[in-house]
């Protein structure tokens, strides 16, 4: 499976995005989706950054803060990865 | 008998009793009969004192001398958050009561803008602190790897290292410090809703008072100032992260980030969807807009932006009719109200303060 995660906002703008495949299950990813699923508004935060989780053609917000730990390593490697989206 | 013998107040003796005291064989008693006599006639001569005095010599020699005001002091703390995503495991690495800077250059930074950023609130406006009541500012350095951002998370400002490849750190700008922590500002004032056009004049508060933040601790006329927010964070001598005097122009043709998107006026409004990914209906585009307007108006004005430009702003901010959901027309007639209130509906000042929303074409 294809999953690509995607940065938003920030004091500019800006879109950051990486993609990798996984070898989870529908029904592993539901579970995933279902702890890191970020529903919040922007609060009183300012300037913050959003994360999304793209996967088999749905996108979803996501707070990393709650991915487990058995999932870490995949967000971080994403993290590092991610290049710029130009507008 | 009195136990305070001694208190003219607590314990006036009849002349009878005195006189006999004084006549008494015991040396004590005749010295207390004595000290009483000697008290209660400067009783009596200090009541016939104030009898012909007038109310306002009564006041004045009543007056309970007031304890002088504690004067407001800068608290602040920074933590260090040490490359991790999250500010639980921070420590702290400087407080106010600190006998010397730290060496790391970040947290210079922050403690010499966030200093400047707390002095300008309360040399101008009397303001102590973010919420005014002198809360703790609280500033979290190096948070997560090559973060890439600095963000205001409704209690503390967190600040990013930057990847070093388009962005430096988010500590190397005093406006962007400033504008962080007048995001606080605002939450504790008109508290604008962050998204569509309140939003938008939520961002441009902080720019509009990040940048005379700047001006201030630099010395900068309205003609000295480049008017750039992040002319160090976004790297490139040619690049910033906004511009204020011309939005849209801090950055053309940069390699990653392509061009500045922000509009200078309302014709060329940004509509975008209410989400984080549309910026909340592009807040940080429009925001473009109000910034070009207060530039017109404190360029017109001249000398120092803070001293009549920044004054209409933040009576605007603090102002209890400016609504959460406010928009630019709304900011538009309240600076215009204001500058009429302090300078006059036909004076130089208020027609600055029109000419400015009218530059940015809002009505």
């Amino acid at each position: 499976m294809l999953i690509t995660l995607t940065r938003t906002g920030g004091i500019i703008p800006i879109t950051k995005q990486a993609e990798t495949e996984v070898d989870w299950t529908d029904k592993e990813m539901k579970e995933l989706i279902k702890l890191v699923k970020d529903e919040e508004g922007p609060g009183q935060k300012r300037d913050a950054t959003g994360y999304e989780l793209k996967y088999e053609g749905e996108t979803v917000p996501i707070n990393l803060e709650k991915v487990p730990p058995c999932y870490k390593h995949v967000f971080e490697d994403l993290k590092d990865k991610m290049k710029v989206v130009k507008k | 008998m009195c136990k305070n013998h001694f208190s003219p107040v607590q314990c006036i003796l009849p002349p009878y009793m005195t006189d006999q005291l004084v006549d008494s064989d015991d040396k004590n008693l005749s010295k207390i009969g004595i000290n009483s006599k000697f008290r209660n006639f400067r009783f009596r001569s200090d009541r016939e004192f104030f009898k012909e005095t007038s109310t306002k010599e009564q006041a004045l020699l009543c007056a309970v001398a007031k304890k002088p005001a504690k004067v407001p002091v800068l608290k602040m703390e920074v933590y260090n958050c040490k490359k991790q995503a999250s500010t639980t495991g921070a420590t702290v690495l400087w407080n106010d009561t600190s006998p010397k800077l730290p060496a790391d250059k970040d947290a210079k930074n922050v403690i010499y803008a966030g200093t400047g950023t707390w002095k300008f609130y309360f040399d101008l406006f009397g303001r102590n602190s973010v919420d005014n009541l002198g809360l703790t500012i609280q500033q979290y350095i190096h948070y997560d790897k090559k973060y890439d951002n600095a963000f205001w998370d409704g209690r503390r400002m967190i600040f990013g290292d930057g990847d070093g490849i388009i962005f430096d750190s988010f500590t190397t700008d005093i406006d962007v410090i400033g504008h962080e922590l007048t995001h606080g500002v605002t939450q504790y004032e008109a508290n604008l809703e962050y998204h569509l056009q309140s939003g938008a004049l939520n961002e441009s508060f902080s720019d509009v008072f990040g940048i005379m933040i700047k001006q201030r601790m630099l010395n900068l006329d309205v003609k000295q100032s480049d008017w750039l927010i992040g002319d160090n964070v976004l790297l490139g001598k040619e690049y910033a992260l906004r511009s204020m005097k011309a939005p849209g122009n801090g950055y053309r043709n940069h390699p990653q980030l392509g061009d500045d998107p922000q509009p200078a006026t309302m014709d060329e409004f940004v509509k975008l969807p209410d989400t984080s990914s549309g910026d909340w209906g592009g807040v940080h585009y429009n925001s473009g807009i109000p910034n070009f307007a207060f530039y017109v108006t404190a360029y017109n004005m001249g000398g120092f932006a803070w001293e009549k430009a920044g004054k209409i702003w933040y009576a605007a901010l603090t102002d209890k009719t400016l609504k959460k959901n406010a928009t630019f027309s709304d900011l538009r007639k309240l600076t215009i109200k204001i500058a009429s209130t302090l300078y006059g509906a036909k004076s130089l000042e208020a027609k600055a303060v029109t000419d400015g929303w009218n530059a940015a074409k809002v009505n």
